[in-house]
């Protein structure tokens, strides 16, 4: 969409230009005729006189040239930049497809196609039909290399800005679990995050801005736990997991189990708990690095999952911290709707008066006006005798 | 000594040094010009070498400290921050790199623009003083200890305005970061 407006704002200016300068070669050639004639250059009148071929020959093509080469350039770009992007994809998904395949009953947007491209730089994965598991999502968003001149504008921007991160290739996962599978299970918030940017992980994710961050000699010294109660840890942490994030210690950005939002819940319906396995990581690119994530997945897929479902019931001390917290951000969340609701209610009150006010005939208005000031006057009277 | 009274005392050397200065004289001015190029290229090198020592150690070690609100874009609840030494010294590092980049912005223009060259006598000699005197230089090159007033997060200087903005310096208590922690503040999208 982006893309396709850019060509039109080219276009549309290369346009304008070519038809300013045609105007602005003839005027000139008008004014001085002796000196267009002689250097080869044609009045209006002669070019209209002209047969087409000849005049289409005489004209000065060398604005639409570069424009056109210019436009070429650009789309050749983009082909290629978005050729890129989808084999980047293809590839991942390719090589996970196996266990996917294994897991699941259908692997794919439908039944035909495997992968939605929702434009050129992002692409959705989905599965569905296997035990425990309502779906999977897995949504890519990948580098604007099909725009070379918003790309190095992203590069260059994020390089000087704090808050604008540097475009990168990444997928997320995100494994939802169904209802049979979540009432075997407490409600809770534990995950593995990468150090680099985990305050941004932090702000972007509100399950993670709702757990306590420790680090941990069990885990690869790139990572640290953000649970709700350390506690949890050592039953959820199983004893695969060192070696495996050893291996993509520069690919995932972090694995949460979750049964809360990712976007700060704005009702309270949203508060209710949906449980969830989230994997955030880069788009693998090396062979090592495709293989790795993919026993990562797998892992999950196969033992993970549903270790976790059966295992995951906690002391009850630990349930008692999860669920005030659960209670604690509920009543925040009722008492901001509240106060909202409140000042609205105050504002279209307000309103109504002064709409009431308005309707009134100028008598009237005026009688309001000067009860009004008959009221303030005696207030003030009041307020002096209290200080005398 | 304080940093601040020495640049105040350099700040006054350097008006009556420029004082004295013939910039008319090409060669005097060429001088200068020289003098305020090197101290820059100077002050660059120093934050690039820290920077690399600092990649290089690649401390991992995490830092928690909770961020006072900045009033100036209308946040109320101050927030956590949760990074590891190595990022904060980077980022320090970054906004000093930045520092330096401005001041040449601000020089260029009046040198160039305004046609005043003693601001380039005092931005040869400060930029590298404020290098050296650096947290970070002082961490990496230096080889300080990060204790005492180089412990991380560094507490800022109380500079002029900071009656202003109201309580402006970071906790690492364990209780304001225990509450700030757990808060569910993360998550808002804007669009």
């Amino acid at each position: 969409m982006l893309a396709f407006s850019f060509i039109k704002a080219i276009l549309l200016a290369a346009a304008t230009v070519a038809a300013e300068t045609t105007t602005s070669a003839i005027t000139s050639a008008t004014t001085d005729r002796a000196a267009a004639t002689s250097g080869g250059k044609l009045t209006l009148q002669e070019l209209a006189a002209l047969p087409l071929k000849q005049r289409l020959m005489k004209y000065p093509w060398k604005l639409e040239m570069i424009t056109v080469s210019f436009i070429a350039l650009y789309l050749i770009t983009f082909y290629l930049g978005s050729k890129y992007n989808e084999k980047l994809v293809n590839k991942f998904v390719n090589s996970i497809l196996p266990v996917f395949k294994e897991n699941f009953f259908q692997v794919g947007v439908t039944k035909s196609r495997l992968m939605a491209k929702d434009d050129t730089q992002h692409f959705t994965f989905y599965a569905t039909g296997r035990l425990r598991i309502e779906s999977m999502i897995a949504k890519f968003e990948l580098q604007s290399r099909q725009n070379p001149f918003v790309w190095v504008m992203e590069y260059v921007s994020s390089f000087f800005i704090e808050s604008l991160p540097a475009p990168e290739d990444k997928v997320s996962f995100n494994f939802q679990i169904d209802a049979d599978g979540s009432s075997k299970f407490d409600d809770f918030i534990w995950a593995i995050v990468h150090k680099d940017h985990m305050n941004e992980y932090r702000k972007e994710n509100y399950f993670l801005s709702l757990t306590k961050t420790s680090e941990s000699d069990k885990l690869p010294v790139q990572f640290v736990f953000m649970n709700e109660a350390p506690q949890m840890t050592s039953t959820l942490y199983s004893s695969e997991f060192p070696d495996l994030l050893e291996k993509c210690k520069d690919l995932i950005k972090f694995f949460a189990v979750t049964d809360q939002a990712e976007e700060k819940p704005d009702r309270l319906s949203k508060l209710k708990p949906s449980k969830r396995f989230v994997l955030e990581m880069r788009v693998p690119k090396t062979k090592a690095d495709v293989a790795a994530a993919n026993e990562f997945l797998s892992f999950l897929l196969k033992t993970y999952i549903d270790f976790v479902c059966k295992n995951s019931a906690f002391r009850p001390e630990v349930t008692r911290k999860c669920k005030k917290t659960r209670e604690s951000e509920y009543a925040k969340l009722k008492k901001s709707l509240e106060t909202a609701r409140k000042e609205d209610l105050d504002s279209k009150k307000a309103e109504a008066e002064k709409d009431r006010r308005a309707k009134l005939t100028p008598e009237e208005q005026d009688k309001l006006a000067k009860r009004q000031s008959d009221r303030r006057q005696r207030r003030t009277m009041n307020r002096q005798k209290v200080r005398s | 000594m304080n940093p601040a009274v020495t640049n105040l005392v350099l700040m006054l050397v350097t008006m009556q040094v420029s004082r004295k200065l013939n910039f008319e004289d090409p060669t005097v001015l060429f001088y200068v010009r020289a003098a305020f190029i090197t101290g820059t290229l100077l002050t660059l090198a120093i934050y690039c070498y820290t920077r690399y020592l600092i990649t290089s150690k690649n401390d991992l070690t995490t830092l928690k400290y909770v961020e006072p609100p900045n009033t100036m874009a209308g946040e109320t609840e101050s927030k956590l921050v949760v990074t590891t030494v190595k990022d904060y010294d980077l980022a320090q590092l970054q906004s000093a790199i930045k520092g330096v980049f401005t001041s040449i912005a601000m020089t260029g223009f009046m040198h160039l623009y305004m046609k005043f060259a003693n601001p380039l006598v005092m931005q040869s000699i400060s930029p590298v003083k404020g290098a050296l005197e650096n947290k970070e230089v002082q961490i990496h090159i230096f080889h300080k200890a990060a204790s005492g007033d180089l412990k991380r997060p560094f507490k800022a200087a109380p500079g002029l305005f900071s009656g202003m903005t109201g309580q402006n310096s970071v906790k690492t208590d364990k209780a304001s970061i225990e509450k700030a922690e757990t808060s569910g503040v993360g998550g808002v999208k804007e669009e």
